[in-house]
């Protein structure tokens, strides 16, 4: 465990006590471990007595090693939907999806429409690192333009490959989505600003405001073949020049108000 | 609306009624001819049954994303449809056996177009999903039958912790019939403890992350990474106690007319009710002819089968198909008499006259069409 201590004996900085893992379970650099660190964070902080979640197969299933809550693994882009069943049957939990961008882009693309259609009260969280990470990096929808992966060796074409689907902005035009995100974990100012994005998605959550949904921009240095500090600029130069992070739709209660009591906290 | 225990209505709506007498919360059914009838009638039916929504499932594929997630966080539900939709779920299916979550699934097989067919009695039986999971199959041959086997299938599936399959077919789709409801039986179950319920104050169970709050529970056991347990990795530990678990299914078959009989058919479902009357008829001509029904497909009555194919100089089997319980069948009489097969595909049914031929033929008695 790292603490760092500022006079002996006091801790200023440690672990939430909820991380059980000594570390995280991915590649060394993968931009998952900083953002599931802040989600855990949040979820202690909102303190949802009940937390149902699924999470896809892909890199990303191994949140169900950290999540303090009843998770599974979901089949590959069917975590939102599975979550929404978990819901139904458990309506007083805190609900949240975790999906790669190949699970909700490419496999799973009409059931993220139909959960913010519905308004259902679950959190959707898109990891999207550009590429299938699980299988070796093939580019998903999600990919830039001109990204060069195992099945877009010249860069990805739009002739050949299609172009990027702009989902966030896409579900924040759906009336049942309450909360719209998109945050980056891969240097402390921005994890700073995606914990407080993070934070007022919970809040709409717990609130019980509607569909709510986060896109984690991800750094994937094995799927993109680079190293972890090549990652990181490739991340900032061309990710998030197309995809800047901030709220791009806020929770405003007038249309999507709070239900009384939506989410009971832990006591 | 009062609940009346005696009602004259269609089948595939009898087993929503029945689904929500048994506690369903959730039923499952995208439009497919005849589902679409059972989407609105539990619709327009669920708000007098406390707990049970609603919600109208947008697609097959969420239905079989449903039936998981609602299933492992503690939940009564059902998925409708036709061979079709079950093998849009099939892959959800899969998942469901091997985490061993309850469900229960009505398949109302049709050839393609809208008539009977049993062509979907290998998929039900055989390979539900890909991987070793297997459904229990139980298959009505009609409507009160049906009704029982409905609120059965809600405990069995509860009590095995696996999808129970109600297997009716186009035919019974249409059929209109008197049925009562009776309770639903309810002892011996036990508590779901392994479901996802999401309580926080609870230990966190079993699973790759044993020592954390919260709980990882069965559920995702099964469907997990694989970890090493001894020399057997707990994947093979797991899929060894689910094939275990398949052979202590309960086998379930009816006999007609077999304590003498020298030729048996054997046939399930809308087939059986048809072979039936002429049957009767047959038996008053002294023909000695008898039937055996299967009601479980799976586990298949496979030692009856073959104890009584000792007493038998010959076994046929009468499908909806182009031949797929005879390979069962077969298997069963395992050589001890020979095994015919009269085989109707591709949304044919026999009329009586040629059921009474094929009979006739199979004792010898050639009968001259006129
Ligand atoms: C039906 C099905 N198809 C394909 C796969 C193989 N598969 C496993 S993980 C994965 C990629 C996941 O990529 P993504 O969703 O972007 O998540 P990441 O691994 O990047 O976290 C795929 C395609 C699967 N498990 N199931
Ligand atoms: S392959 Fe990519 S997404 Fe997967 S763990 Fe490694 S760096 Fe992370």
């Amino acid at each position: 465990m790292t603490t760092a201590e500022a006079t002996p004996g006091k801790a200023v900085f440690e672990r939430p006590h909820v991380f059980v893992e000594e570390g995280t379970p991915w590649c060394q650099g993968c931009g998952y471990g900083a953002w599931s660190r802040i989600i855990i964070e949040e979820i202690e902080r909102a303190n949802p007595a009940k937390l149902v979640a699924a999470a896809d197969i892909a890199c990303l299933e191994y949140m169900h090693e950290i999540i303090p809550g009843d998770i599974t693994i979901a089949l590959h882009g069917r975590s939102v939907s599975t979550v929404r069943g978990m819901k139904m049957a458990q309506p007083e939990a805190m609900a949240i999806a975790f999906q790669g961008d190949g699970g909700m882009l490419n496999e799973g693309l009409n059931e993220v429409f139909h959960a913010a259609a519905s308004g259902q009260n679950v959190i959707a969280i898109l990891g999207n690192n550009g590429v299938f990470g699980d299988t070796g990096g093939q580019y998903t929808l999600a990919a830039p333009l001109g990204h060069k992966s195992p099945t877009t060796p010249n860069g990805r074409d739009a002739k050949i490959n299609g172009s990027p689907i702009p989902l966030a902005e896409m579900l924040a035009m759906i009336p049942g989505t309450a909360f719209v995100g998109r945050i980056s974990t891969h240097d402390p100012a921005y994890v700073y600003r995606g914990q407080r994005i993070l934070r007022k998605a919970m809040e709409a959550s717990m609130a019980g405001a509607g569909f709510v949904f986060l896109e984690c921009m991800t750094t994937c240095p094995t799927g993109w073949r680079m190293t972890p500090v090549e990652s990181i600029k490739y991340h900032e130069e061309v990710i998030l020049k197309e995809k800047p992070v901030g709220i791009i739709k806020d929770w405003d209660p007038a249309t999507h108000p709070a239900v009384e009591a939506a989410l009971p906290k832990l006591g | 609306m009062e609940q009346k225990d005696l009602m004259f209505m269609r089948a595939p709506e009898a087993l929503v009624e029945a689904s929500l007498r048994a506690g369903c919360q959730l039923f499952c059914a995208y439009p497919i001819t005849p589902v679409e009838d059972m989407a609105e009638y539990w619709v327009k039916r669920c708000g007098e049954f406390p707990g049970a929504l609603p919600h109208f499932t947008e697609s097959e594929l969420e239905g079989g994303a449903y039936l998981y997630g609602f299933a492992a966080s503690g939940g009564r539900v059902a998925f409708a449809s036709t061979g079709t939709g079950i093998s849009l779920i099939s892959e959800s299916l899969g998942w469901i056996m091997d985490a061993e979550v309850p469900c229960v699934l009505f398949n109302f097989p049709r050839a393609g177009g809208l008539s009977i067919s049993q062509a979907d009695y290998n998929q039900a039986t055989k390979a539900p999903s890909h991987g070793d999971g297997k459904c229990l199959v139980l298959a009505p041959m009609g409507t009160q039958e049906a009704v029982d086997l409905t609120m059965e299938a809600y405990y069995l599936a509860d009590y095995y912790r696996n999808p129970v399959m109600v297997m009716c077919d186009y035919t019974l789709g249409l059929t209109m019939e008197v049925v009562e409801f009776a309770p639903m039986k309810t002892e011996g179950l036990p508590p779901k403890d392994w479901a996802l319920t999401g309580d926080r104050g609870r230990a966190r169970r079993g699973g790759l992350a044993s020592a954390a709050p919260g709980g990882v529970t069965a559920a995702n056991v099964a469907t997990g990474v694989d970890e090493s347990f001894g020399t057997m990795s707990r994947g093979e530990r797991s899929a060894r106690r689910r094939a275990d678990k398949y052979k202590t299914f309960p086998v379930r078959y009816e006999d007609f007319f077999m304590e003498d009989a020298e030729l048996a058919v054997v046939a399930y479902g809308t087939m059986a009710r048809m072979i039936l009357p002429v049957l009767k008829q047959l038996r008053e001509e002294g023909l000695k002819v008898g039937m055996i029904r299967p009601i479980t497909l799976f586990p298949f009555p496979e030692e009856h089968i073959n104890e009584a194919a000792g007493r038998l100089q010959k076994v046929s089997v009468f499908e909806c198909n182009s031949g797929q319980m005879v390979e069962d069948v077969q298997r069963s009489v395992n050589g001890r008499c020979p095994v015919e097969f009269y085989g109707r595909p591709g949304g044919a049914a026999p009329s009586p006259q040629e059921i009474e031929a094929e009979i006739k033929r199979l004792v010898g008695k050639v009968e001259v069409p006129a």
